[in-house]
């Protein structure tokens, strides 16, 4: 898929080029990264290492009451293998605080009534037939009763508003605590976002988002599989499926958001940069032209309507 | 309520798209994609919930595709054969 694209050679550039950022350019004595036992933090957290050494650097768990406790045991058993220290903040009592649960529950409770947050679960996921009929991107709730049984409802802009800005709570948190580990030691924080979730407003801007450095801001998700393979990463993260770690039902990133597995919508993606035709894209890939036009259709939506994510503060 | 032909369909679509969206483009061609009139996934859900409601019909989320929301030439059709079928 990426023909010109060598993990080590990208490795040892970033690694470099970490080393510079970190005490040449932000004059910070190390790095503290947010790790969620996911491939992005824990690809991340093996170049920051490999580039600061493990004694500057520190990997920052951040769980709230809905994380997976398998999340907590991958990020820990990893710093433990690369000799980094590890920081644990809960941030549930915080984001009581804030009114996080509530107001997100409540805007729950309006599309689903009988929704119990303290026995039932739920995620918010997108419809899943990008290859099929060219949907369009509407949000739904799919609830999971204690019984197991599941059922979906379509959210209103209002309480898709409401969810949302009650989850953002949660990474804008992390990002403070984040910041306050790596001021007392003067550390830089270091930032796990990749291309998909840049480029395409899967971020929390000033959450994961505000970070002093994004070493792999650039690069797709099956590169960073690739990276994470030559580094070292243990198979068992590897092989975990990307999740969002925000809702009480574990959600797959491609059901929340992507859509399609990542290893077909890198590869279409990056043909579609290269300027291949939507012809030869279907051919390489056993679909036809306009399956391929859908996807790049949501590419492109995407990319269009989250760039305020993207831009910095404006000035007049 | 009384039936609409396909013209004051699209004409009631314009002033509703006009009022909800500050990028809406009514000079824009029928065709244009809507999320080229600044109409993103919470958009959509909007205009879904106002068909619905204005409209009292119901739109199945196999129904929420391209071809049926993506541009006002699009939506007009679209609700015509709901309203007319």
């Amino acid at each position: 898929m990426f023909s010109d694209f060598s993990p080590s050679e990208e490795a040892n550039r970033l690694i470099s080029w970490i080393q510079d950022s970190c005490h040449k350019t932000l004059k910070r004595d190390g790095g503290v990264i947010g790790v969620s036992g996911g491939i992005d933090s824990a690809t991340v957290l093996y170049l920051a290492a490999k580039a600061l050494g493990p004694e500057r650097v520190v990997a920052v768990l951040l769980p709230d009451r809905d994380s997976s406790p398998d999340s907590a045991r991958f990020a820990t058993d990893m710093a433990g293998l690369l000799g980094v220290r590890t920081v644990t903040v809960d941030i549930t009592a915080g984001l009581n605080g804030f009114g996080c649960y509530e107001a997100r529950d409540g805007a729950l409770k309006q599309a689903v009534p009988d929704f119990d947050p303290e026995k039932d679960k739920f995620k918010i996921v997108l419809p899943q037939n990008l290859l099929g009929e060219a949907s369009l991107n509407v949000f739904s709730a799919v609830i999971i009763k204690a019984d197991g049984t599941q059922f979906r409802r379509r959210l209103t802009p209002t309480q898709i508003n409401e969810i949302v800005a009650a989850s953002n709570l949660k990474q804008r948190s992390r990002m403070t605590v984040l910041y306050h580990e790596a001021e007392r030691r003067n550390y830089a924080v270091i930032g796990t976002s990749n291309k998909n979730e840049h480029d395409l407003g899967f971020f929390v801007k000033y959450g994961d988002g505000g970070v002093d450095m994004q070493p792999i801001r650039h690069l797709f998700k099956t590169q960073i599989y690739e990276i994470a393979r030559h580094l070292g990463v243990p198979q068992e993260i590897i092989d975990r499926p990307p999740t969002t770690d925000t809702y009480s039902a574990d959600a797959t990133q491609e059901e929340f958001f992507y859509r399609l597995p990542f290893d077909m919508l890198d590869g279409i993606w990056h043909a579609w940069e290269k300027g291949r035709s939507p012809e030869e894209i279907a051919a390489a890939f056993d679909l036809n032209p306009e399956q391929v036009n859908n996807v790049v259709s949501d590419i492109r939506d995407k990319e269009r309507t989250t760039e305020y994510l993207r831009m910095a503060p404006l000035v007049p | 309520m009384a039936s609409l032909t396909k013209e004051e369909i699209r004409e009631q679509l314009l002033r509703y798209l006009d009022e909800t969206f500050p990028l809406f483009d009514q000079e824009a061609p029928d065709e244009t994609p809507m999320a080229e009139h600044g109409v993103d996934s919470l958009g959509t859900t909007n205009i879904v919930v106002h068909l619905e409601q204005q409209y009292r019909i119901e739109i199945d989320d196999s129904e929420i595709t391209r071809a049926n929301l993506g541009s006002v030439g699009a939506l007009t059709n679209f609700l015509d054969a709901k309203l007319n079928a």
